[in-house]
């Protein structure tokens, strides 16, 4: 069966929506059938063009590229440069830039046969899938619970997005004097239920407050992401399940979810990469205690930074940088299987 | 009196030398009224004199900026605010002098140090690199500077002799590298109305057998501490629980600074020696003849993880746990640092005295209504593994560096900057602001003598011989900002009681020689490098030291707590005059 467009991101097969009598009568109304009118005429122009003068198309291919140039060479400043650089460093014992010792990967040898690595990476893995597992599914729904209407549902996002203005540093010093007992309010609030919050020596407590500190502070950016995609949402969708008698889950699951699909890719991996090198907070609120129950990888990349020992910080880096690109790339590839998965099934 | 002499002949032959600097004598003799305003050791004309060295050796650098940095404390923030735009108006050199953490400027002049950049035209830098600096060769050594191409920006009444810190600013090449800015030490500070208390004396002496007074000895120390920790003294207007002991444990860079500072060596750690051990200084680095460390660990001759570090933490541990207020353990430097001041802490044993100015603020409750403290400061007590000839606390010298990868002429202007914010024209009014001594000539100024009183025993301790024995890490620690950084995770660690003081210390000494053995390694150092030792037992290098007439590394006495001894203040007083 032909899949039918609804719009640039979320596909969907007609039986697994409202039934098949509404879902017709949905492809009645004007607004979408223009969506397939412009395809159309799209694939038809672009096939004239190849057609006709194939000469032209690719001089237009070339100086495409050359147009790209001011954008590839800011990317290779920016990325690729000092990525290299590090790259470099990482094989020498650094004491001045004149004087580098050549070592080859006996910094890599080192970080990865140490005991210390292997568990920072594995409270740093545990800590993500804490706040992953918290924030996209809080920030889905308190962006559901926003009203889409103009200034009600900015009012809130602004609200929301107030937390994401304040600096990395600010945060733990926040929080900190938040939680303090007898000096602040959070404090005595726990202490009041006879909670004695012990933040610095108990380790169940550090984790909780990083968790808390940092679901407060980039909870907002979640929802920002989701509410703008939910706002694109044209009603009619929203008509055609109420006709359709859809539960609200259904709503969500069939309209909703696949519509933020995208977007909430993009909260997923922004929100990896920021809680699995997370410093700042971590570092400030306990410098990795107590007993190093929160030293994570980056503390570790802080220690070498902080000694100036250039070679271990920057084989440290490109290690760490490894991670983070095969578990971004493992969750694009992930999505992108059960995408082809999901459009498969539809189709036959 | 010969200095003195020096300085007024070189003042006058300077005036009559130059008679043509008057455009910018405006300047200086607005300043010298409205600042300075008599608050010096030199004359009017001597401080005139001394205002038209500056004008004078400027006048090539007229308009040129220069960037200097230092650490944020009172001193340099009355550099910064105050002297720096004075220098700017008599000079014509502009000088921004930012403050920024002590760390970081550590970080800046490491950066330039690695890179060759120009970042910053002078640091102010604690002398604790001295070793460093003299490794490397990345900074101008001031002997040859003064005598080269600093010659004719060198100020003729500077009197390098007068500064009481050159001895930490010398490397082992006996040149000077630094030229010292600020100074402070770390002293015992105790409740002296607690102590002189009828009372507390005789329940003391009753329970202890010896008198209540300042302790010389660690025993005596905990003895004190036990005795205070949790008594009643409410016969002394005193409310809430008090506590024998203050100090801090989080696990946080902070919880460093006072193990390499000074703390081993009082507790007995290490070779005798002044300003530092030898061959064994505080930090448990071993060199050679030739200057060269050779290790760090008992088995390479090093004393780190030795008995005696092993007792200085345990005591540590033990005294955080058993006699402060349950909060301290939790606490980093910075929070630690007023609680004395808030009248619940008996004594303190590692009290630096750069809190001086904040602990005598009227209306503390460790003020008298008279504006005179109820604290008092004195030397330290030391460690059952202490002998007579070690070091005993620590100073921390903040000290003008100029790096050779600095231009000369901004090094030249830069040097002028320097000289004047420790010239003799201004020091005495600076020290009366910031209360960190640098020269002879301040200490035992009258303005001084009249202060005293006010400032619990500080300028006692400056005027005594003693002062010393007080110094900051010296030249056997060949890369400050790597060693450094290894303390606090393996000091946390015991401290938190993840693992023994003596395997924290193991571990610790082993960093260290990764750090000393990768110096070698690389040769960057050249001659000056590490050289490591072979490994041999404990007994093998006991003997040794036997044999070379030192003591560390040192093997584990069979009695650590000998008999508690303390002295009274005021006797202890006039020792020092």
């Amino acid at each position: 069966m032909r899949m039918h467009r609804l719009d640039c991101g979320a596909t969907l097969g007609p039986e697994q929506c409202f039934g098949p009598n509404l879902f017709h009568r949905y492809f009645q109304v004007p607004a979408c059938r223009s969506v397939f009118q412009t395809q159309s005429t799209e694939k038809t122009s672009e096939k004239t063009v190849t057609l006709s003068s194939p000469y032209r198309s690719e001089i237009q291919t070339s100086s495409a590229w050359w147009l790209l140039l001011p954008a590839l060479s800011v990317l290779a400043f920016v990325g690729v440069l000092p990525l290299l650089t590090i790259f470099n460093y990482s094989f020498f014992d650094i004491f001045t830039l004149e004087s580098r010792f050549w070592i080859g990967t006996e910094w890599y040898r080192e970080i990865l046969s140490s005991s210390r690595f292997f568990e920072s990476l594995a409270r740093s893995l545990v800590f993500s899938a804490i706040i992953l597992s918290i924030q996209i599914p809080l920030g889905v729904f308190i962006a559901l619970l926003l009203p889409r209407d103009g200034k009600t549902g900015m009012a809130f996002l602004m609200m929301l997005a107030l937390p994401l203005m304040v600096p990395w540093n600010t945060v733990p010093s926040m929080w900190v004097s938040f939680l303090g007992n007898p000096a602040g309010f959070g404090g005595r609030f726990l202490a009041m239920f006879g909670v004695d919050f012990d933040y610095k020596f108990n380790a169940l407590h550090t984790w909780i407050l990083l968790v808390a500190m940092d679901t407060w502070h980039w909870i907002g950016l979640v929802v920002i992401l989701c509410y703008s995609s939910l706002s694109t949402i044209p009603p009619a969708h929203y008509q055609a399940a109420a006709i359709d008698g859809a539960s609200r889950l259904q709503v969500f699951r069939f309209v909703e979810l696949p519509k933020m699909s995208a977007v909430l890719m993009m909260a997923l991996l922004l929100r990896f990469m920021d809680s699995f090198m997370i410093y700042t907070e971590a570092f400030r609120v306990n410098a990795g205690g107590p007993k190093d129950a929160t030293t994570f990888l980056s503390l570790d990349l802080g220690e070498e930074i902080a000694a100036f020992n250039y070679g271990p910080a920057a084989a440290r880096s490109i290690i760490y940088f490894m991670i983070v690109l095969a578990i971004a790339w493992s969750f694009r590839t992930i999505m992108n299987i059960r995408r082809d998965q999901t459009l498969g099934a539809r189709q036959r | 009196m010969r200095y003195l002499l020096l300085n007024t002949t070189a003042c006058a032959a300077l005036m009559l030398a130059t008679g043509y600097a008057h455009a910018d004598m405006a300047a200086a003799e607005k300043f010298l009224a409205e600042e300075i305003a008599g608050l010096s050791v030199l004359s009017e004309a001597e401080q005139k004199a001394e205002m038209e060295f500056f004008i004078n050796a400027a006048k090539p650098f007229e308009g040129m900026e220069i960037k200097v940095v230092s650490e944020t404390i009172g001193t340099h923030e009355y550099e910064s605010k105050v002297l720096a735009p004075a220098f700017s108006a008599i000079t014509g050199i502009k000088v921004t002098h930012d403050l920024i953490g002590e760390g970081d400027v550590v970080e800046k002049l490491q950066t330039q140090m690695q890179s060759g950049e120009n970042i910053y035209d002078g640091y102010v830098n604690d002398s604790d690199l001295i070793g460093t600096h003299w490794r490397y060769q990345q900074v101008r050594n001031l002997t040859d500077w003064m005598a080269g191409e600093g010659k004719d920006v060198t100020n003729p009444g500077l009197d390098v002799a007068d500064f009481i810190g050159t001895s930490f600013t010398t490397a082992p090449d006996g040149k000077l590298y630094q030229l010292p800015d600020q100074q402070f030490a770390n002293l015992y500070w105790f409740r002296y109305d607690w102590f002189n208390d009828e009372k507390n004396k005789s329940d003391f002496k009753a329970k202890y057998g010896y008198d209540l007074g300042v302790p010389v000895n660690w025993s005596a120390y905990e003895d004190i501490a036990q005795f205070f920790t949790g008594r009643d003294m409410s016969h002394l207007g005193v409310e809430g629980k008090v506590y024998g002991n203050m100090d801090y444990g989080k696990k946080d860079p902070s919880l460093g600074w006072r193990y390499t500072d000074a703390w081993m060596s009082m507790a007995g750690m290490g070779d005798k020696g002044e300003p530092n051990g030898l061959p064994v200084d505080e930090w448990g680095i071993r060199v050679n003849d030739k200057s060269q460390p050779t290790g760090s660990c008992v088995d390479r001759g090093g004393a780190t993880n030795d008995a005696a570090a092993v007792y200085a933490v345990t005591k540590a541990i033990d005294w955080l746990k058993s006699y402060s207020p349950p909060e301290a353990a939790g606490m980093t430097f910075g929070e630690a640092g007023p609680i004395p001041a808030q009248g619940n802490v008996a004594q303190q044993m590692f009290w630096y005295t750069a809190f001086t100015a904040a602990t005598v603020e009227p209306g503390l409750p460790v003020m008298n209504e008279d504006g005179t403290p109820k604290w008092r400061m004195a030397p330290s007590p030391h460690g059952a593994y202490w002998e007579e000839g070690m070091k005993v606390g620590y100073q921390d010298a903040g000290s003008w560096t100029l790096m050779k990868s600095t231009p000369v002429d901004r090094a030249q202007a830069a040097w002028l900057y320097a000289q004047f914010v420790t010239s003799k024209t201004v020091d005495l009014k600076k020290s009366d602001v910031g209360l960190t001594f640098i020269r002879e000539s301040t200490i035992n100024s009258q303005h001084f003598t009249d202060r005293a009183n006010k400032l619990g025993g500080l300028i006692e301790f400056y005027r005594s011989p003693a002062r010393v024995q007080w110094s900051p890490t010296g030249t056997n620690v060949p890369d400050y900002p790597k060693l450094a950084q290894l303390w606090w995770q393996n000091i946390g660690d015991a401290m938190s009681g993840e693992k023994t003081p003596q395997e924290a210390l193991d571990s610790l000494c082993a960093d260290q020689e990764k750090v000393l053995e990768r110096l070698e390694r690389a040769g960057v150092q050249g001659e000056l490098g590490p050289v490591m030792n072979e490994k041999h037992d404990l007994a093998y290098w006991n003997n040794y030291a036997k044999e070379h007439g030192s003591v560390a590394p040192r093997i584990k006495l069979a009695n650590e707590k000998p008999a508690g001894e303390t002295v009274s203040y005021d006797e202890l007083i006039n020792s020092w005059k």
